[in-house]
C-alpha cells in the first residue's frame, strides 16, 4: 500500500525550480535540479555532502518571481558570523572587561530594529509593527530567553547563541523558515526542545526547509524529503516513500549513539600506577559575571597521559572552564588555579602556559587575517597567534608540513586558508594545534559543523594522537558519537558546577 | 638597536627580537609595577603585563564604581592586587601615572610623598613632565622618570597582545636616578606588548601628539571637511551628494588604499582630471594652511595650548559643555547627513541576512 499522504485538493505551487544548476566558485551545488514545494508542505534536505542553504536562500531570493522574496522568507545558519562577533574582537578579547562594554546585548539584538534591519534614516509613516512586541515577547518565553536578554551576543555559548538566532528568525514573521543544520553543536535536551519547538511551528502557517546531515532525526512533522549526492538529487517525494529508499539509507547512515560508561570514583583500579604529574589543577574555583555565577566551586585535575571528555549542556560554563586554562581568561589569577606546575599568578606567563597547549575552537578560523596561507596557519601554532607574525624556522616549517601529510592535506599548503572548506579548515587549525607537540590538546567542539568525510578525518586523527599517550587531552562535545575511542575520563558539568567526574571502564 | 632608513633619514628602532621578552622579565623580576588608573590605557597595559608574568598591582579610586568592578572583573583582588591610588604608589617600586593628564596634575600632591628612592615614574603621555611649570608634577631627582607611549588606543593595546601580534610605542628617559632608568623603559615596553619602539623626548612626544590631534588628525581634518561641504551646500548640491564628496569617498576608499599603498600610489591610480587637478590644489592647500600650523607649533611650544586644556578640563561644568559642544556636530546637517550615508552603505544592505 502507498503511504504518501493525500494532498488537499487546494494546495497550491510554493516555491518551483525548473531544471536549474547553481555553481558557487568553483563547487558545483546542484545540477538539473527540479523541484516543487507546496503550500502545504515541510521539506527536509538530507545527504552528503552538506548542501548549503544559504545558497539555497540566495537563490531563492534572486529568483525573482515575488516582489519581496526576502519579507517570506528567513534563513538561520550556525556557522558564526564574523560580521555578528564584531570584526575588530579577537576571540580571547572576550574574556575581557575593557573590550566588551559597546558589544551588541542579545536584548538590542532582538529589538525590532535590529531583527527587521530598519534603517532609522529611512522616511516612511506607520513602519513599526503593533505587534511586534506581543510577538517578540512569545518568542522570548517560547525558547526561555528571558535569563539571556542583557548578556552580550558575543559572550553566548554555542547552544544560547543558536536559539537567540533562531528567535530572530521567527521575529520576521516568515511564511518559510530555512534552516542550516539546526541541530549541530547542541546537546540532547536541547535537540529535543528544538525538535519540539520546531514541531510546534510546523503546525502553523510557517513552513519549513530544513538542511541537515544524514545523521539527524528527520522531524515527524516533516512531509517530504529530497536526498542529494553530490550534486544531483538521487531521490525526493513524500516522506514515507523516500525514508524507505536505498538511497535514503544510504545517505542517513547514521551513526548510533553510543553511551558513554562511567564508573564511580571509588571502583578507580589505578592503584598499581604511579601517581602521574598534574598538568592542570583547580581547587575550588569561582567565576562570576554580572552577578551570574558562571562557575561554582569547581575543582578538577587534569594528569599526563589522561585524556579527558568535558560533557555538560550548552551554557554549563564548559568554555569558561577551558578559558581558565588556555591562559585566556583574566579571572584565573583570581583564583587558586596550577597549570603545568606553576600556580597562575606567581611571575608566569600566558605565552610560557600556551607553549604547553594546543587549541581548537569552532570559531577560530574566522578571526584569521585574510590572505593567511594553510601553511601560515599551522606554522602560527608555533607561537600560539592568531596570524603568523614571526619567522618560522626551518625545522618548524618542516614539522608544520608533515603534520599536514599526516592529516593528509599537504597539498593545500599554499592555498589560502579562507578558500578551503570549513572541514579543511578545522583540519588545518588541529594541525595548528599538533605543530609543536604540546603536552595538553585542548578540542572544543573539534567535529561542529563538519560533514560526515571531514568528521571521520577529525575523529582518526584524534584517536592516533590518543593512542600514542603522549599528549593529555581535554575535548569537548555534545555529541557521544563524535567522542574519540582514546577518551579515559568524563567529566560532567551542568549550571557551572561538576556533576561527576570519573574514569571510564574499559 | 636596529637602524632604519626613513626616507633617507636613519632613526634607531628598538625590537622585540634584540629585546626579547625574557630579558624584559630578567630586568623586572624584582619590580612591582603598580598601574594608577583603571580607565583605557591602565587596563590594557596591566593586564598585558601580567599576561607576561610581570609582578602587577592595580591603583584606582574606589569613588570610581565603573573602574572598580572593571578591575574586579579582570581578575584583580582587594588587597592583594587592587589597591587606593596611593596605597598602590607606596607599594610599586615602577608606578606607571596612567590617569587623565588632568587628574594626574589633581593627585600629585598625594602622589608625590608614596614615591621612594629608587622607584621609577612612568608615563605614557609627556603633558605633566613637559608642562611642569603648569602642571606641579615635577618629580624628586632620587626616581627615575621614563616614558612609553603605546601608538595606539588601550583596547588595541590588549587586542594585539592577545593575537600575538603587538603594537608600536615611542620610549623617552627624562632623568636617570638609578643608572638603570633606560632598560626599565624599555623592558616595560617589551612587557606591555611593544613589537617596535621608537625613542623620543617627553616634549617631543608631547609636542607632537598635541599638534596632530589639532591638526590633521583631527582638527584640519573636521575643519577642512566642514568648509568643503559648506561650500557644496551653498552652491546648491544636495546632502547626500556634499557628504559623499567630502566624507564618505574619503573614509571609505582613498585613504584605505593611501594607507595601503602610499600617496603618489593613489595619485597615479586616479583618472587624469582628478590627478591633475589634485596635484595642483596639493600645493595651493599646503600654502593655505601652513600659517596656521605655524601658529598652532606656536601655542603648543609656548603651554598656550596646556592652559586652555587644564582650564577648561578642571571647570566643574567641563562635562556639561563638552556634551553641548558635541552635540551641536552630531546634530549639524552634516553629520546627520553622515548618519544617513552610512546607513546606506553595501556593507549595511540587507542586513537581515
Amino acid at each position: 500500500m502507498n503511504s504518501v499522504e493525500a494532498l488537499p485538493r487546494d494546495a497550491k505551487p510554493f516555491i518551483s525550480l525548473q531544471n536549474v544548476s547553481l555553481r558557487s566558485h568553483d563547487t558545483l551545488l546542484f545540477e538539473g535540479l527540479c523541484w516543487e514545494m507546496l503550500d502545504n508542505q515541510h521539506w527536509a534536505v538530507i545527504g552528503p555532502p552538506v548542501v548549503k542553504g544559504k545558497l539555497v536562500y540566495h537563490f531563492l531570493q534572486d529568483d525573482g518571481q515575488n516582489a519581496a522574496p526576502q519579507d517570506l522568507m528567513a534563513y538561520v545558519t550556525f556557522e558564526v558570523q564574523r560580521r555578528t562577533l564584531g570584526d575588530e574582537a579577537f576571540y580571547q578579547v572576550r574574556w575581557n572587561s575593557v573590550v566588551n562594554e559597546d558589544a551588541l546585548s542579545v536584548a538590542e539584538y532582538l529589538s525590532e530594529r535590529c531583527v527587521k534591519s530598519i534603517n532609522p534614516y529611512h522616511v516612511v509613516e506607520n513602519r513599526s509593527d503593533p505587534k511586534f512586541a506581543a510577538r517578540r515577547k512569545d518568542v522570548i518565553e517560547q525558547l526561555e530567553l528571558g535569563a539571556l536578554l542583557g548578556r552580550k551576543v558575543i559572550q553566548l555559548s554555542n547552544g544560547e547563541r543558536r536559539k537567540v538566532w533562531i528567535a530572530r528568525a521567527l521575529l520576521k514573521s516568515p511564511r518559510l523558515l530555512i534552516l542550516d543544520n539546526p541541530f549541530v553543536g547542541l546537546d540532547e535536551r536541547f535537540r529535543a526542545r528544538l525538535s519540539e519547538d520546531l514541531e510546534n511551528l510546523m503546525q502553523g502557517d510557517l513552513r519549513m526547509l530544513i538542511v541537515g546531515t544524514g545523521r539527524d532525526e528527520i522531524l515527524p512533522s516533516i512531509t517530504h524529503v529530497l536526498c542529494m549526492k553530490d550534486s544531483r538529487v538521487i531521490a525526493q517525494g513524500p516522506r514515507q516513500a523516500i525514508l524507505n529508499s536505498d538511497a535514503a539509507h544510504e545517505a542517513r547512515r547514521a551513526d548510533r549513539l553510543a553511551n558513554v560508561p562511567v564508573v564511580a570514583a571509588s571502583q578507580m583500579s589505578d592503584e598499581h600506577e604511579p601517581p602521574r604529574k598534574a598538568l592542570v589543577s583547580m581547587e575550588n574555583v569561582n567565576v562570576s559575571y554580572n552577578g551570574t555565577k558562571v562557575l561554582r566551586q569547581v575543582s578538577w585535575t587534569v594528569r599526563e597521559n589522561e585524556q579527558w571528555a568535558l560533557l555538560g549542556p550548552n551554557g554549563a560554563g564548559k568554555t569558561t572552564l577551558l578559558s581558565l586554562i588556555l591562559a585566556d581568561n583574566p579571572q584565573a589569577y583570581a583564583n587558586d588555579i596550577t597549570l603545568f606546575g606553576r600556580r597562575r599568578g606567581s611571575g608566569e606567563s600566558i605565552w610560557e602556559i600556551k607553549q604547553h597547549i594546543g587549541w581548537v575552537a569552532p570559531e577560530l578560523h574566522l578571526y584569521y587575517p585574510r590572505g593567511a596561507t594553510c601553511l601560515d596557519v599551522v606554522c602560527s601554532g608555533w607561537f600560539d597567534s592568531v596570524g603568523l607574525y614571526r619567522q618560522c624556522l626551518s625545522d618548524q616549517r618542516e614539522a608544520a608540513v608533515a603534520w599536514m601529510q599526516q592529516l593528509g592535506f599537504s597539498e593545500c599548503a599554499e592555498t589560502a586558508f579562507a578558500q578551503i572548506s570549513e572541514g579543511e579548515q578545522r583540519l588545518v587549525l588541529i594541525a595548528r594545534a599538533l605543530v609543536k607537540s604540546p603536552a595538553l590538546l585542548v578540542l572544543d567542539e573539534p567535529c561542529q559543523g563538519l560533514d560526515a568525510g571531514n568528521r571521520d578525518r577529525v575523529l582518526q586523527a584524534i584517536d592516533w594522537i590518543g593512542s600514542r599517550r603522549s599528549t593529555s587531552m581535554i575535548y569537548v562535545t555534545h555529541r557521544a558519537d563524535e567522542l574519540p575511542q582514546s577518551i579515559t575520563h568524563v567529566l560532567r558539568l551542568n549550571e557551572g558546577r561538576v556533576v561527576s567526574q570519573a574514569p571510564i571502564r574499559s | 638597536m636596529a637602524k632604519i632608513n626613513f626616507g633617507g633619514v636613519v632613526e634607531d628602532v628598538v625590537t622585540r627580537d634584540e629585546f626579547s621578552l625574557e630579558k624584559a622579565r630578567q630586568v623586572l623580576k624584582d619590580e612591582v609595577v603598580a598601574v594608577l588608573g583603571y580607565g583605557v590605557q591602565g587596563p590594557a597595559q596591566s593586564l598585558n603585563m601580567r599576561d607576561n608574568g610581570v609582578n602587577v598591582i592595580v591603583g584606582q579610586r574606589c569613588e570610581d564604581q565603573d573602574c572598580w568592578e572593571k578591575a574586579l572583573k579582570d581578575g584583580w583582588e582587594v588587597g592583594k592586587t587592587l589597591f587606593t591610588l596611593e596605597e598602590a604608589a607606596k607599594r610599586g617600586t615602577i608606578i606607571q601615572y596612567l590617569v587623565s593628564d588632568a587628574a594626574q596634575m589633581m593627585t600629585w600632591p598625594k602622589i608625590k610623598p608614596c614615591l621612594k628612592k629608587g622607584d621609577a615614574l612612568y608615563f605614557s603621555h609627556g603633558f605633566s613632565i613637559a608642562y611642569s611649570g603648569q602642571t606641579g608634577v615635577v618629580p624628586p631627582d632620587f626616581v627615575d622618570v621614563i616614558l612609553v607611549a603605546p601608538k595606539g588606543s588601550g583596547t588595541s593595546v590588549r587586542a594585539n597582545f592577545l593575537a600575538g601580534s603587538g603594537i608600536n610605542a615611542s620610549f623617552a628617559v627624562h632623568h636617570d636616578a638609578t643608572g638603570r632608568a633606560m632598560e626599565r623603559t624599555i623592558a616595560l615596553g617589551i612587557a606591555i606588548g611593544a613589537g617596535y619602539l621608537f625613542p623620543t623626548t617627553f616634549q617631543n612626544e608631547v609636542y607632537s601628539d598635541l599638534t596632530g590631534e589639532r591638526g590633521v588628525l583631527m582638527g584640519a581634518l573636521a575643519g577642512i571637511m566642514e568648509a568643503q561641504y559648506n561650500l557644496l551646500r551653498k552652491h546648491g548640491h544636495t546632502p547626500s551628494e556634499a557628504f559623499n564628496e567630502t566624507v564618505e569617498e574619503l573614509t571609505q576608499s582613498l585613504i584605505r588604499l593611501v594607507d595601503k599603498n602610499g600617496m603618489d600610489w593613489m595619485y597615479a591610480n586616479c583618472s587624469t582630471t582628478a590627478q591633475r587637478g589634485a596635484l595642483d590644489w596639493r600645493h595651493q592647500f599646503r600654502k593655505a594652511v601652513e600659517p596656521v600650523f605655524d601658529w598652532l607649533y606656536e601655542s603648543v611650544a609656548s603651554g598656550e595650548q596646556t592652559r586652555i586644556v587644564l582650564k577648561a578640563n578642571s571647570a566643574p561644568d567641563y562635562k556639561v559643555k563638552l556634551d553641548a559642544e558635541l552635540r551641536e556636530m552630531r546634530e549639524s546637517e552634516m553629520w546627520q547627513a553622515g548618519a544617513a550615508v552610512r546607513s546606506l552603505r553595501p556593507d549595511n544592505w540587507n542586513k537581515s541576512a
